[in-house]
């Protein structure tokens, strides 16, 4: 049975796909918690994710992939994974990535406002690919041709660690893994010379698609993507007549709920969306679908520049009310004590677990506090 | 799709005002907060009961079997006298009838049955947290659809009426009985009641009977295949009529149809009819029926359900049939009370219910229904473990029903007879078990019947607590299939398993004698086959167990050999177990004994058999001595009837004998006393069978001069008891030469 957790970090980002094969691909990675703050009610994303795979006698995931190169997405992940450019990133008790995923700018585009962090991920995903070991860069491949040269290595040696978008990932299927990944961004358009635009190069955005006993369950896992980006992977996915791929049962929203993924105007009580983006959420979403907003809580009232805004969760609230839910990382269970939101997936399609742990049970998982005379 | 509520019971008040513990708990948890996905709406008082309004969040999958929603408002009530389990309304007007709600599931709000178990069983452990969790709990499984584990029996709490009834397993199957829109008779055998409640006995009618007129009548008919929503409660047959018709189903017609023919019959009248409804139930339109949901009412008297249907009518003179039949009257006084509905079960259900996957078919013979016996035959038919023949030539006698699967009704009976037929009323199959009245050893005129019987069979179970039985099944009964043997030790607090591998290359009899073996040589086994003490016993046979012995060691020897039997049964090789009661912890400790491969040497008329164990320790004994020449007795058994000696151990070389290079001479010291102790370990089934002597290396494994004067003065005493003596000579390259001592067969020896 897979399973898609998403974990309370604020507003940041880290999902866990477990496959019903055992496999485990990580989507971002962002540990935000302040240690030395006991009022922190994000999660140790560290612990969380190292007492997993200790359960699953593991040190590695299948995949882990970088979204998006901000903070939010890769906080102290150079902490935690081993990662092969330096030494001084390995050791034994670094979590090992079987292979690496990441949109193309990763590659190609040198940011001067990257973070030093992001600069360690950049360098460690070029030499992946430089050494054709580990990777798969999503891409347009002749996007790549010019940065592969500069390295001395053609497009026909790295072509099979590229996928394009409009294409299944390869490795993973649904007869075989039940699960596949299709790949919306980066995209290109084509202009009005003939030539390709390359858009949005620096997000990864997928349709993942579980099947179980024959019934598939389609989870739209989206970095920092803007309403003017989501009109143009519809228009292009409409054109291809391939309206399924924007289906969803569960839609992670991009960038911690901020009103521009779905329009230019926050609204006052609530944001309007472009049409393509209405058509996503309106027409798009299954009898039950879940939204997922990996944030912090969703203010009640005032109007902060930063994310999450009231009005466009007020948004998807309206268009959930009738049919699924609305559900905020950093508001499950409750505000007060938010944990992983965990989503099962089988062949009644996704449940939220809400499992409440007996305390027998949740007693015997940790170890006692320390008791006896001597203090 | 906002949710539109049914006012609760009762006025609003503050939580202070609640007078019942529970609720208050309730209430002061859900306003703190301290219950997961639950939260306080209301706080109400009714007549007889506090009431407390909650929202509770629902784990729900998107798809549903049951539209459960995420957020569903409940409403408990606790009744001031906390003597019946809290009532669970849902207040949602349109929460979904389902299964596991308290009748009538057609009305608003629908009341939950929450718990399976009884409340004061509830109430030791009931805490607010509790609760809610099992209201939790109740709500995702039902949107699940999976309320019923597969393994768990749905039991329809259909009827608020409390009457039952019990129907033949047939008409659980669809296939079984009765075809689409079609009403066959089943058959009354018996109504109990208790307290104004009736419990409704029924079987498949074969045919109709005459007679005394029937109380009861029952009729089963089955509907055309429905989609898979609850059944709600009708009330009279009119309205049960309606919801069959909404599939095509002609109710009324039918019933109209069988009051005609009913109407020769006037001696039925006054029966009440029973009317079952078979409802398959099928996903989609276009697909085969997966399961059927069965419903029972009972009906009012015949004569009235005629009247009601415009079939009759009861006039001064009689019964006037009506033509044509008003069409207007469609029962809609024809009340209908709702019985709670049971089946019989299979075999296949008994095997799940035991824990295994399907039934086992495989031909057993039962040896002998004694109080092991007995009990074991009847654990394995309560698993549906094989198609048993019962062999036991005993009657029942009053003393008998202290440690035997039968009660008091079986007394005088023969004990097979009526161990098959209760056997067999456990399930729906009724041949599953058979019988034959004989002494396997003498079965006398149905000596063809049992040797047929244990030719055919898959297995054969001595039960018999005979060693003569054993041995026959080892050495003489007809058939190849394996032979496994149970039985007691004689103070009964240990059970034995022999049990021989799937090519019959170590038998029954060779194990007895290793089982003897361990039986002194073993420490585990200490004190297994001694006497009991002060205990009175009738037996004189090893395996005769104590006449006073508790019941609950052969129970559970009897749990125990019916498990083990399943094991014994699909092993490949041979086995030899016994488990052990310790008296003062009820501890049962089990000894395993390895089988030895079984060695046989046939001199004139005689046969010798030993085994390999017995070789390695002359083997052994020889190796520790060398270049000395060493020796000692042999113990082992005589069956003069098969002309067959046992050589299945030694008690090496006294102290007091000689051994040199070319020289043995067995000395004495202490060896009566040894031979004492292997006696009293083994109830005197080991015992002296002759003697054995190392050759160095270098020579002949024939016997010498010295030799044969030992076989002359063993055939001499050895006669004195009628009986022959072996003698065993051990040389290098692990040969042995097995000599039969005797008058007859003198100086036989079997080396090539």
């Amino acid at each position: 049975m897979p399973i898609v957790t998403f974990f309370p970090l604020g507003n940041a980002d880290c999902c866990r796909l477990d496959l019903a094969g055992g496999q485990k691909l990580l989507f971002d990675y962002a540990n935000t918690r302040c240690a030395d703050d006991p009022t922190d009610k994000r999660i140790d994303l560290e612990q969380e994710l190292r007492s997993d795979l200790k359960a699953a006698k593991r040190d590695f995931y299948d995949v882990v992939a970088f979204t998006h190169l901000d903070t939010d997405h890769f906080c102290k992940a150079t902490e935690f994974f081993e990662l092969r450019h330096a030494s001084k990133y390995q050791g034994k008790d670094r979590v090992k990535i079987n292979t690496m995923w990441v949109p193309a700018a990763v590659i190609y585009e040198d940011r001067a406002d990257l973070a030093e962090e992001g600069r360690v991920i950049q360098a460690e995903a070029r030499y992946r690919l430089e050494k054709g070991d580990g990777i798969r860069v999503f891409s347009r491949p002749a996007a790549l041709q010019a940065w592969l040269k500069s390295r001395g290595l053609t497009l026909d040696s790295r072509s099979h660690m590229i996928t394009d978008a409009g294409q299944v990932v390869p490795g993973f299927s649904l007869p075989e893994h039940g699960v596949e990944f299709f790949v919306h961004s980066p995209f290109a358009s084509r202009q009005d010379d003939g030539t390709f635009a390359d858009r949005n190069t620096c997000s990864l955005v997928m349709q993942v698609v579980c099947e179980v006993l024959g019934r598939k369950t389609k989870v739209i896992l989206p970095a920092d993507t803007t309403h003017e980006v989501w009109t143009e992977i519809v228009g292009i996915t409409r054109f291809h007549g391939r309206d399924e791929r924007l289906e969803w049962d569960v839609f992670k929203l991009p960038h911690h709920c901020s009103y521009l993924v779905l329009g230019p105007d926050k609204g006052t009580d609530k944001t309007e969306p472009v049409e393509a983006v209405r058509w996503i959420f309106e027409e798009q979403g299954q009898l039950g679908a879940i939204v997922v907003s990996t944030s912090d809580p969703i203010p009640t009232s005032g109007d902060d520049d930063q994310p999450p805004h009231r009005q466009a969760a007020n948004y998807y609230r309206d268009t959930r009310r009738e049919n699924g839910t609305f559900l905020v990382t950093m508001e499950h269970p409750k505000p007060s004590a938010p944990e992983p939101l965990v989503i099962t997936i089988d062949q009644r399609k996704a449940t939220v677990k809400k499992r409440a742990i007996a305390a027998s049970v949740a007693v015997t998982s940790v170890s006692a506090p320390r008791a006896g005379a001597r203090s | 799709m906002t949710n539109r509520y049914v006012d609760p019971p009762g006025e609003g008040v503050g939580v202070s005002q609640l007078s019942v513990p529970k609720a208050c708990d309730l209430a002061g948890r859900l306003s703190r907060d301290a219950i997961a996905f639950a939260s306080l709406v209301d706080c109400r008082v009714a007549d007889a009961s506090d009431v407390i309004v909650l929202d509770v969040e629902t784990e729900t999958p998107q798809v549903r079997e049951y539209d459960i929603r995420p957020v569903e408002r409940l409403a408990v009530c606790f009744d001031h006298e906390d003597s019946a389990s809290p009532q669970v309304l849902a207040l949602r007007e349109d929460f979904p009838a389902t299964p596991h709600q308290y009748p009538p599931t057609d009305s608003v709000p629908k009341r939950l049955c929450l718990f399976e178990e009884e409340y004061p069983d509830l109430q030791r452990r009931w805490t607010a947290a509790f609760f809610v969790r099992r209201i939790r709990d109740w709500l995702r499984l039902t949107a699940r659809g999976e309320m019923h584990a597969q393994d768990q029996p749905l039991e329809q709490v259909f009827a608020v009426t409390g009457h039952r009834i019990i129907l033949p397993h047939a008409l659980s199957k669809l296939a079984d009985v009765g075809a689409t829109n079609e009403a066959v008779p089943v058959a009354v055998t018996g109504v109990d009641e208790y307290r104004g409640r009736l419990t409704i006995l029924t079987a498949i009618a074969e045919r109709a009977k005459t007679g005394a007129p029937p109380p009861y009548l029952a009729l089963s008919f089955t509907s055309a295949p429905h989609p898979p929503d609850a059944i709600a409660t009708p009330h009279t047959i009119s309205e049960l009529h309606d919801f069959l018709a909404a599939h095509g189903d002609d109710l009324i017609a039918v019933l109209r149809r069988r009051l005609l023919e009913w109407s020769q019959q006037p001696n039925v009248f006054s029966s009440q009819l029973i009317l079952i409804v078979r409802v398959p139930k099928r996903r989609d339109a276009a697909g085969a029926p997966e399961t059927s949901e069965t419903v029972a009412f009972l009906g009012p008297p015949v004569r009235d359900i005629g009247t009601a249907l415009g079939v009759w009518e009861i006039t001064p003179r009689g019964l006037a049939l009506m033509v044509p039949v008003p069409q207007e009257r469609r029962g809609e006084n024809a009340m209908l009370e709702g019985l709670s509905v049971h089946f019989r079960i299979s075999r296949a259900d008994a095997a799940q219910l035991n824990g295994r996957d399907s039934a086992d078919d495989r031909r057993i013979i039962g040896i002998g229904a004694g109080a092991l016996g007995s009990q074991v035959i009847m654990n394995c038919a309560r698993a549906a473990f094989g198609r048993w023949t019962i062999i036991d030539r005993d009657r029942l006698l009053p003393h008998n029903v202290t440690r035997h699967a039968l009660g008091e009704f079986g007394v005088g009976y023969h004990k097979a007879v009526v161990l098959a037929s209760v056997a067999n009323l456990l399930t729906d199959d009724l041949d599953a078990f058979d019988f034959v009245v004989a002494d396997v050893l003498a079965p006398g005129p149905d000596r063809q019947l049992v040797e047929e019987r244990l030719d055919k069979a898959d297995l054969i179970v001595d039960l018999a607590a005979s060693i003569a039985v054993g041995r026959y099944l080892a050495l003489d009964a007809p058939g190849s299939s394996r032979r496994v043997s149970f039985f007691l030790n004689p103070a009964g607090s240990d059970l034995v398993m022999l049990s021989e591998d799937r090519d019959r290359q170590v038998r029954l009899h060779m194990l007895e004698m290793q089982y003897y073996r361990a039986g002194w040589r073993d420490e585990r086994l200490r004190g297994h086959l001694r006497r009991p003490e002060g205990g009175v016993r009738y037996g004189r046979s090893c395996r005769d167990v104590s006449l006073r012995l508790p019941q609950e060691f052969v129970g559970l020897h009897a749990a125990i050999a019916a498990r083990e039997l399943r094991g014994a049964a699909d092993r490949d090789g041979a086995a030899l177990r016994v488990w052990r009661i310790e008296n003062d912890s009820s501890q049962v400790s089990v000894v395993d004994v390895d089988a030895s491969a079984p060695l046989r040497e046939t001199l004139g008329d005689w046969t010798v058999l030993y085994d390999a164990e017995l070789l390695k320790t002359i083997r052994g004994l020889r190796a520790q001595r060398l270049p000395n020449e060493t020796g000692g007795i042999l113990l082992g058994a005589f069956d003069v009837e098969r002309k067959t000696i046992y050589v299945i151990d030694t008690i090496p070389s006294p102290v007091d004998s000689e051994e040199r290079q070319t020289l043995y001479i067995r000395g004495c010291e202490g060896l009566r006393e040894q031979l004492e102790v292997a006696r009293r370990e083994t109830f005197d089934q080991l015992e002296y069978v002759g003697e054995w002597h190392s050759h160095p290396d270098g020579a002949s494994c024939l016997p010498s001069g010295a030799d044969l004067t030992v076989l002359d003065w063993l055939t001499g005493h050895m006669e004195t008891d009628g009986l022959p003596g072996i003698l065993m000579i051990a040389c290098e390259r692990d040969q042995l030469a097995v000599m039969v001592a005797s008058v007859t067969v003198r100086h036989a020896h079997p080396l090539e």
